[in-house]
């Protein structure tokens, strides 16, 4: 039994021992070398602990998922497994990514040459490094000087005999000083051999890396949309414009920080002017420029901020709220005999209006609560032929020049204002320049406008002076 | 020697040899380790020798989630929506190693979407505090109790790195593994009119590696 236990330790020295010239001899003369890994990404196929044997083939050899061992810029070993390669002459650029590592690392490494991993044995590194270690040391010493007394110092023994261990005879070996020759021989053989073992030995560290997200949901962060206004109402006064309009409801009305009203002179395109600016949450502001340019469209823009804006709809100015009436008091749509009574019925009526006698051909008034700014008229005349029926060229009345002419317009009239919402008219001159003769039609269209520019609608008469 | 003793002698040389050749793996430890600190390479072996091995893992958990390697995680309180010009959203989350070895970081901001140009972006170390109300438009985010790592960043699609330097996070248990970001989305006042419904997704890549890593 103590027999087998010193064949054992002495064959485990012996194994130890040849193991270390053949590794020094490979990595010496064959290119070898070998990786202890010192961490854990390459697991679990190469464990934290592992001893690889790699060798080193120029950088082109290299294939990917081939386990390739780098230095890194930082003066450290990496090995890891190789991803891509991207071969430049000679030089390649290898991007390497550690098995457990979701992204692979982020130097690309160039290299002309590199370690490739042949095998690798899981705990062994371990094993190396304890030996690697003083107290590694010592021990191996211990073990082969233990050997050395168990071959160099015992007596041989009889077959099947017991043998104490440590038995001392040395004394009696003839063999002894040329045995230690011969021994301090392979002492030095092994140590110029494992001094280039010694530098074939790295430790590798295979890194590990871990890569994270936070993300917020698609479309996490959204701008808001100003919704668009409401189209704006206006109402017209005598020097400015009054624009008001209904809060947006879809964003909400606390948003928008302002509303701007814009004027037009087009219902579409061209260039706005901002006629007034109000804070939120006062919904209408005035317009008042004095001198506005019928036809006007208006619009009201929201804004948040110093840029965001939305426009509604432009709307035509102006709705009249108060529509303009008008009144022909004389001549009635009567067919008179004679050109006199005409002349006659015209005075009477307009002088009950107020004015001079035989003062005008037509007389009437106008009513608006804005007030009257013009009233116009066109009296047309033309003669009776056969059977009743018009005949011959319209001719039209200008008073102002107190002549028939056939240049058909509308004409001013005279306004005198009787109170404030009510203005008399009448056709300038005198009613017997104006039905001059028998036998004529007449049509009187008078049409007014007021104090804001809307015009009234038409109101026409026709009248006849038979001549009989 | 002699031919008579031939079977007891071939035993003791046969041990003797094997005892020689045992010397092999004291001599490999010697020159080893006496040769370190005289060559390059022993400057790593050093570090083996001290029997420095990292096993374990490496594990970056963002705002508690993402055990294990990679991964994406959608916090619901990362959401601002009907922002408008001058609002902001403050956001903090811890950035913890739930490894087994020491890392360090990098963060970096990405962001897809018709909104991206206009959005702007400050990450700080910190807690965060949101006030206002979106009905009255005045949400307004900040981070407050750490510093600034970047300030009003615009992101795209290429990641924007938003660390100045790597950040170190040690093994829970040594110290400070975890440690609180903040980031914070903002939409400046003078945002343009075109941005208005526009939208965009946002999202902080953080890579960490072992402490030591290239």
């Amino acid at each position: 039994m103590t027999r087998r236990l010193r064949e054992a330790t002495l064959w485990a020295g012996a194994a130890l021992g040849v193991l270390s010239v053949v590794a020094g001899t490979a990595v010496m003369f064959f290119g070898f070398t070998f990786l202890i890994f010192r961490s854990g990404s390459m697991g679990p196929e190469i464990p934290t602990g592992s001893l690889a044997l790699a060798r080193t083939v120029p950088a082109a050899e290299l294939e990917v998922g081939d386990v390739v061992s780098v230095l890194a810029a930082n003066g450290a070993r990496i090995t890891h497994r190789l991803v891509s390669s991207t071969v430049r002459g000679d030089e390649a650029s290898l991007i390497l990514q550690g098995d457990t590592n979701a992204t692979p690392d982020q130097e690309i490494y160039q290299v002309t040459e590199a370690e490739r991993s042949i095998v690798s044995v899981p705990y062994a590194g371990y094993v190396v490094t304890v030996l690697l270690s003083p107290a590694g040391l010592l021990a191996a010493v211990c073990l082969s000087g233990m050997l050395m007394l168990l071959a160099f110092g015992s007596q041989p023994t009889r077959e099947g005999g017991p043998t104490p261990p440590g038995g001392r005879h040395r004394g009696d070996n003839p063999g002894r000083g040329r045995r230690s020759i011969v021994g301090a021989g392979v002492v030095a053989t092994v140590t110029v051999t494992v001094s280039a073992a010694g530098l074939g030995v790295s430790g590798t560290s295979a890194y590990f890396s871990d890569q994270g997200t936070v993300t917020g949901a698609n479309k996490s962060f959204t701008a808001a949309t100003i919704a668009t206004p409401a189209t704006p109402s206006t109402k017209r006064l005598p020097l400015s414009v009054t624009v008001s309009w209904n809060p947006e409801t879809s964003v909400g009305a606390t948003k928008v920080t302002a509303y701007q009203v814009v004027r037009y002179t087009t219902a579409t395109g061209g260039t706005g002017t901002v006629a007034c600016t109000t804070a939120a949450p006062t919904l209408s502001c005035i317009d008042g420029s004095p001198n506005l340019v019928l036809p006007s469209y208006y619009l009201v823009r929201a804004r948040i901020g110093a840029n965001w804006s939305n426009d509604s709809a432009r709307v035509l100015c102006c709705s009249d709220g108060s529509p303009t009436t008008v009144v022909i008091t004389s001549p009635s749509a009567n067919e008179y005999n004679k050109r006199s009574d005409l002349q006659n019925a015209v005075k009477d009526a307009c002088e009950a209006l107020g004015l001079k006698e035989d003062d005008t051909p037509a007389c009437g008034s106008a009513t608006d609560a804005d007030g009257i700014s013009q009233v116009a008229y066109q009296l047309e005349r033309r003669a009776i032929g056969l059977l009743g029926l018009p005949t011959g060229t319209r001719q039209c009345y200008d008073g102002a020049a107190e002549q028939w002419s056939t240049t058909c317009i509308q004409r001013a009239a005279e306004i005198t204002k009787v109170n404030a919402t009510t203005w008399r008219w009448q056709i300038p001159n005198k009613a017997k320049a104006a039905y001059d003769k028998d036998n004529y039609s007449y049509t009187l269209s008078i049409i007014a406008t007021d104090a804001l520019g809307n015009v009234s609608s038409t109101s026409t008469i026709q009248y006849s002076v038979t001549g009989e | 020697m002699s031919s008579h003793r031939s079977s007891p002698s071939r035993r003791r040389v046969t041990g003797r040899v094997r005892a020689l050749l045992s010397l092999g793996a004291v001599a490999f430890l010697a020159i080893g380790f006496g040769a370190q600190g005289t060559f390059a390479f022993w400057t790593d072996s050093a570090t083996v020798t001290t029997g420095q091995f990292s096993s374990g893992t490496l594990d970056i958990k963002l705002d508690g989630a993402l055990a294990g390697n990679g991964g994406i995680t959608t916090p619901p309180a990362f959401t601002l929506t009907n922002m408008v010009p001058g609002e902001s959203l403050a956001f903090a989350f811890p950035v913890a190693n739930a490894g087994s070895v020491g890392l360090t970081y990098t963060a970096a901001g990405t962001a897809s979407g018709d909104l991206a140009p206009a959005m702007r972006f400050t990450v700080a170390t910190g807690s965060m505090s949101n006030t206002g109300s979106a009905a009255a438009g005045t949400r307004a985010g900040t981070c407050t109790g750490g510093t600034t790592l970047a300030s009003d960043r615009t992101f795209d699609a290429a990641p924007v790195t938003v660390t100045p330097t790597a950040r170190a996070l040690v093994a829970p248990g040594a110290g400070t593994s975890s440690e609180s970001i903040c980031v914070v989305v903002s939409l400046p006042g003078s945002t343009l009119n075109e941005f208005q419904g526009k939208s965009l997704t946002a999202g902080l890549v953080f890579s960490a590696k072992q402490v030591g890593a290239p």
